[in-house]
């Protein structure tokens, strides 16, 4: 397919002004023209610049006042005098922008010519545009299986899309502070992955917004949850029925865990939450090799304080060390997912729906509240999980393609719980964040802390969703390693406190501030579940779907 | 063509000097006139009224006469003994109706008639603002430039616009030198 890329024929009245200087490294000066009022122009727009040999698009990073002559700022008849100031503010004034040249653009858009980060700069005085509508398609792709509606630009209606097959690639992640829209974001983001069938997800819905319903805080409603809208490819789990109930929130299996699927690691992560000092959460593992695998935890639970005091010189544990943990881990008991043993194999029945594409969400009622019942349940379903799909990737080594285990993405809300520096090399989520996708699995971290998340993990992400956020310290880690972050240091500290982000990395071929697409209306659902590009609609079934249930039926 | 106002007595590529027919009866300062084949258009820079005989200097007579008009009345000779000259800075020139802006490749003859320019000629004129590095550049005054202005302004239908793109001309002229620049401006406003 060739389209002709006829930004050449951009609209004159869009034209903005021309190049006067710059460099490569610190983005290109534009001196305006006098038609264009610099009140006009908006920090994070795009422009497209008709160089000599080729087009660039651009971001605009800076807007300036500037005079031809210094002398002018002392006088007064400027402001006195409105014949003066007339005259002088359309001659010795004007306004000064600052471009950053990202891409450029091949004069006609074929198969195989794509968009290029830009490697020099337009020329002197060549010509800049507000990028039309239609620039803007031609970077960030049009709407289809792999490229997500994910918002609009400010001031546009374009739809700026975000290549799915990119994010999944490497992990994700929203970051923004509270009440910002990360919760928003990334539940439209999984509705893509949802709508493209390019991956399984895995959600854990610490704050019970994904699945049955979401709420909407600010407006004082319900939202529709995933489930609703994607009825038949998403599952929804609860650690806690009764809640669901209350809530009355469908959901379709309940999750307990046992005691017996408790490792001494789940413990290691649960040190800061439970306030274990270093010797008493090592002691756990000295648990497992004395009291049996699998057994421990029930075995040392059931003991009483008494007999672990005993106890613990013969297995050579420090005994207010055992003391101490006996007393932490008994907590396990209040928490009311926590058995002995499980009624069910949940995370069977998770690796069984997410095998065939579907999408689980993992509710936890009141437990979410409660961050060692959130730690500990993430931590160990993810990392049954995890291991299930080593195994199932290692099976499919030499094997065709197909028999990989299908790409799967888990999604966590408050991840510098699991990520932070005293924890992200013994958590499974530290692993899947350093390993890439070698075993098809990545994250999609949510967080209003990105500046406490291991630094480690924060270059492994591939791209990252910034909404509003005001702490430097939570800037500078979000941007650290990124190109160009100077310029988008000051588009970030910019954003409106709600539904605006700028997306970069991976998934879009340069940064991007978006509006984030509606979410809430029966209109935005409808648009999830029949994007333009497709067909069917996703919330019936589709033949296939219905000939397997049958099957599975008889 | 509209009025004529005199002979030109000193010529050369830069200008000229006009002698005017009626002493005191000069167009004000600023003002475009006109001379000669091609025609050749000037602003009026200066205007002088001095005795036609320089070496017989002017002395004071009116004592006890008791008003400056009957000094005249009373002393008839001096219509012919004092003369009203202006000297033009040529702006431009015209072959029938081409119109340049700079300087003519001769200047006009001795005796040529001056005229007052009529507002047609102003008004192509004005639609260009070359002249104005040429009366900058002649080492004139700037109120010349400014009456000059003002001149044009008023005989344009809607002079304020004109006056605006001027400033801006005048601005990307006078580049790096604001007090002279705003000197202007405050004369045109
Ligand atoms: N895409 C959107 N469509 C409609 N409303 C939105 C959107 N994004 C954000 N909002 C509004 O912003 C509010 C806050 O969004 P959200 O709950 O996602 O924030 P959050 O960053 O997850 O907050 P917290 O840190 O408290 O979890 C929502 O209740 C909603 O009113
Ligand atoms: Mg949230």
């Amino acid at each position: 397919m060739i389209v002709e890329n006829n930004m050449a024929q951009s609209n004159e009245q869009s034209l903005l002004g021309h190049v006067v200087s710059g460099s490569l490294r610190d983005g290109i000066e534009i001196r305006m023209g006098n038609q264009v009022s610099v009140e006009d122009i908006k920090e994070g727009t795009y422009v497209t610049i008709h160089g000599q040999k080729k087009s660039f698009f651009g971001l605009i990073t800076n807007v300036k006042l500037m005079t031809t002559d210094p002398n002018l700022q002392f006088s007064y008849s400027t402001t006195d005098n409105p014949f003066i100031s007339e005259v002088i503010s359309s001659s010795m004034t004007y306004g000064s922008l600052s471009v950053l040249p990202m891409l450029t653009l091949p004069a006609v858009l074929g198969a195989d010519q794509t968009v290029e980060p830009a490697k020099t700069v337009p020329s002197h005085f060549s010509q800049v545009f507000q990028a039309s509508e239609r620039d803007v398609e031609v970077v960030f792709g049009k709407e289809d299986q792999t490229h997500f509606f994910i918002g609009n630009p400010l001031d546009m209606e374009t739809k700026v899309c975000i290549n799915l097959d990119e994010l999944i690639k490497r992990s994700s992640a929203v970051f923004g502070k509270s009440g910002t829209g990360k919760t928003f974001l990334t539940r439209i983001l999984l509705a893509g992955l949802i709508q493209s069938d390019l991956a399984s997800s895995l959600v854990f819905d610490m704050h019970n917004e994904y699945g049955s319903t979401g709420q909407d805080r600010d407006r004082g409603r319900r939202v529709s949850g995933l489930k609703q809208i994607f009825e038949n490819k998403v599952s929804v789990f609860t650690l806690d029925p009764e809640n669901s109930k209350r809530r009355q929130a469908k959901y379709d299996f309940e999750v307990q865990i046992g005691y017996n699927e408790i490792e001494p690691e789940d413990i290691q992560l649960l040190r800061e939450t439970l306030n274990l000092s270093d010797i008493a959460a090592d002691a756990a593992y000295t648990l497992e090799r004395v009291l049996g695998p699998k057994k421990w935890l029930q075995r040392f639970l059931e003991m009483e304080i008494d007999e672990v005091y005993e106890k613990a010189v013969a297995w050579n544990i420090h005994a207010q060390s055992a003391r101490s943990l006996h007393n932490r881990l008994s907590r396990f008991k209040r928490i009311g997912f926590m058995k002995p043993t499980a009624i069910d194999d949940s995370v069977k029945r998770m690796l069984d729906l997410l095998g065939k594409g579907k999408h689980v969400i993992l509710e936890f009622g009141r437990y979410g509240d409660n961050l060692t019942a959130y730690m500990l349940a993430a931590n160990l379903l993810t990392r049954r999980i995890h291991d299930r799909y080593v195994y199932m990737k290692e099976e499919a080594e030499g094997t065709t393609k197909a028999n990989e285990p299908r790409p799967l993405v888990i999604c966590i809300e408050e991840a510098h719980r699991f990520l932070n520096p005293a924890v992200a090399h013994q958590t499974i989520f530290g692993n899947i964040a350093r390993e890439l996708r070698k075993y098809n699995v990545t994250l999609m971290i949510v967080d209003q802390r990105p500046s406490a998340i291991d630094s480690e993990v924060m270059s492994q992400i591939g791209t990252k969703v910034a909404c509003q956020l005001d702490n430097d310290r939570d800037i500078d880690a979000t941007l650290a390693g990124t190109s160009g972050s100077r310029e988008l240091r000051s588009v970030l500290s910019k954003l409106d406190s709600k539904q605006q982000a700028l997306i970069f990395g991976h998934a879009v071929p340069l940064p991007v501030l978006i509006r984030t697409r509606e979410y809430g209306s029966d209109g935005s659902y409808a648009d999830l579940t029949r994007p333009s590009w497709h067909t069917t609609d996703f919330g019936v079934e589709t033949e296939e779907e219905l000939e397997e249930r049958l099957k599975e039926l008889f | 063509m509209s009025e004529r106002i005199g002979e030109i007595i000193e010529a050369n590529t830069n200008g000229f000097t006009v002698h005017c027919y009626k002493l005191y009866e000069s167009p004000p300062l600023g003002s475009i006139i006109q001379s000669g084949i091609p025609t050749i258009f000037g602003v009026i820079s200066e205007i002088t009224t001095e005795p036609l005989d320089p070496s017989r200097p002017i002395i004071a007579i009116g004592q006890n006469e008791p008003t400056e008009d009957e000094i005249y009345r009373s002393n008839p000779q001096l219509n012919n003994l004092l003369c009203t000259r202006l000297t033009a800075l040529t702006i431009g020139y015209s072959n029938n109706e081409n119109f340049s802006h700079g300087l003519p490749p001769h200047p006009p003859r001795i005796h040529s008639f001056v005229y007052l320019s009529d507002n047609h000629y102003i008004e192509s004129l004005a639609k260009s603002f070359d002249f104005l590095h040429l009366l900058l550049s002649s080492g004139t005054n700037d109120e010349v430039v400014s009456a000059c202005l003002r001149q044009i302004s008023q005989k344009l239908p809607d002079g304020y616009p004109f006056l605006i793109e001027s400033g801006q001309a005048l601005a990307t002229e006078l580049i790096g030198q604001f007090p002279r620049l705003n000197a202007i401006l405050r004369r045109l406003s």
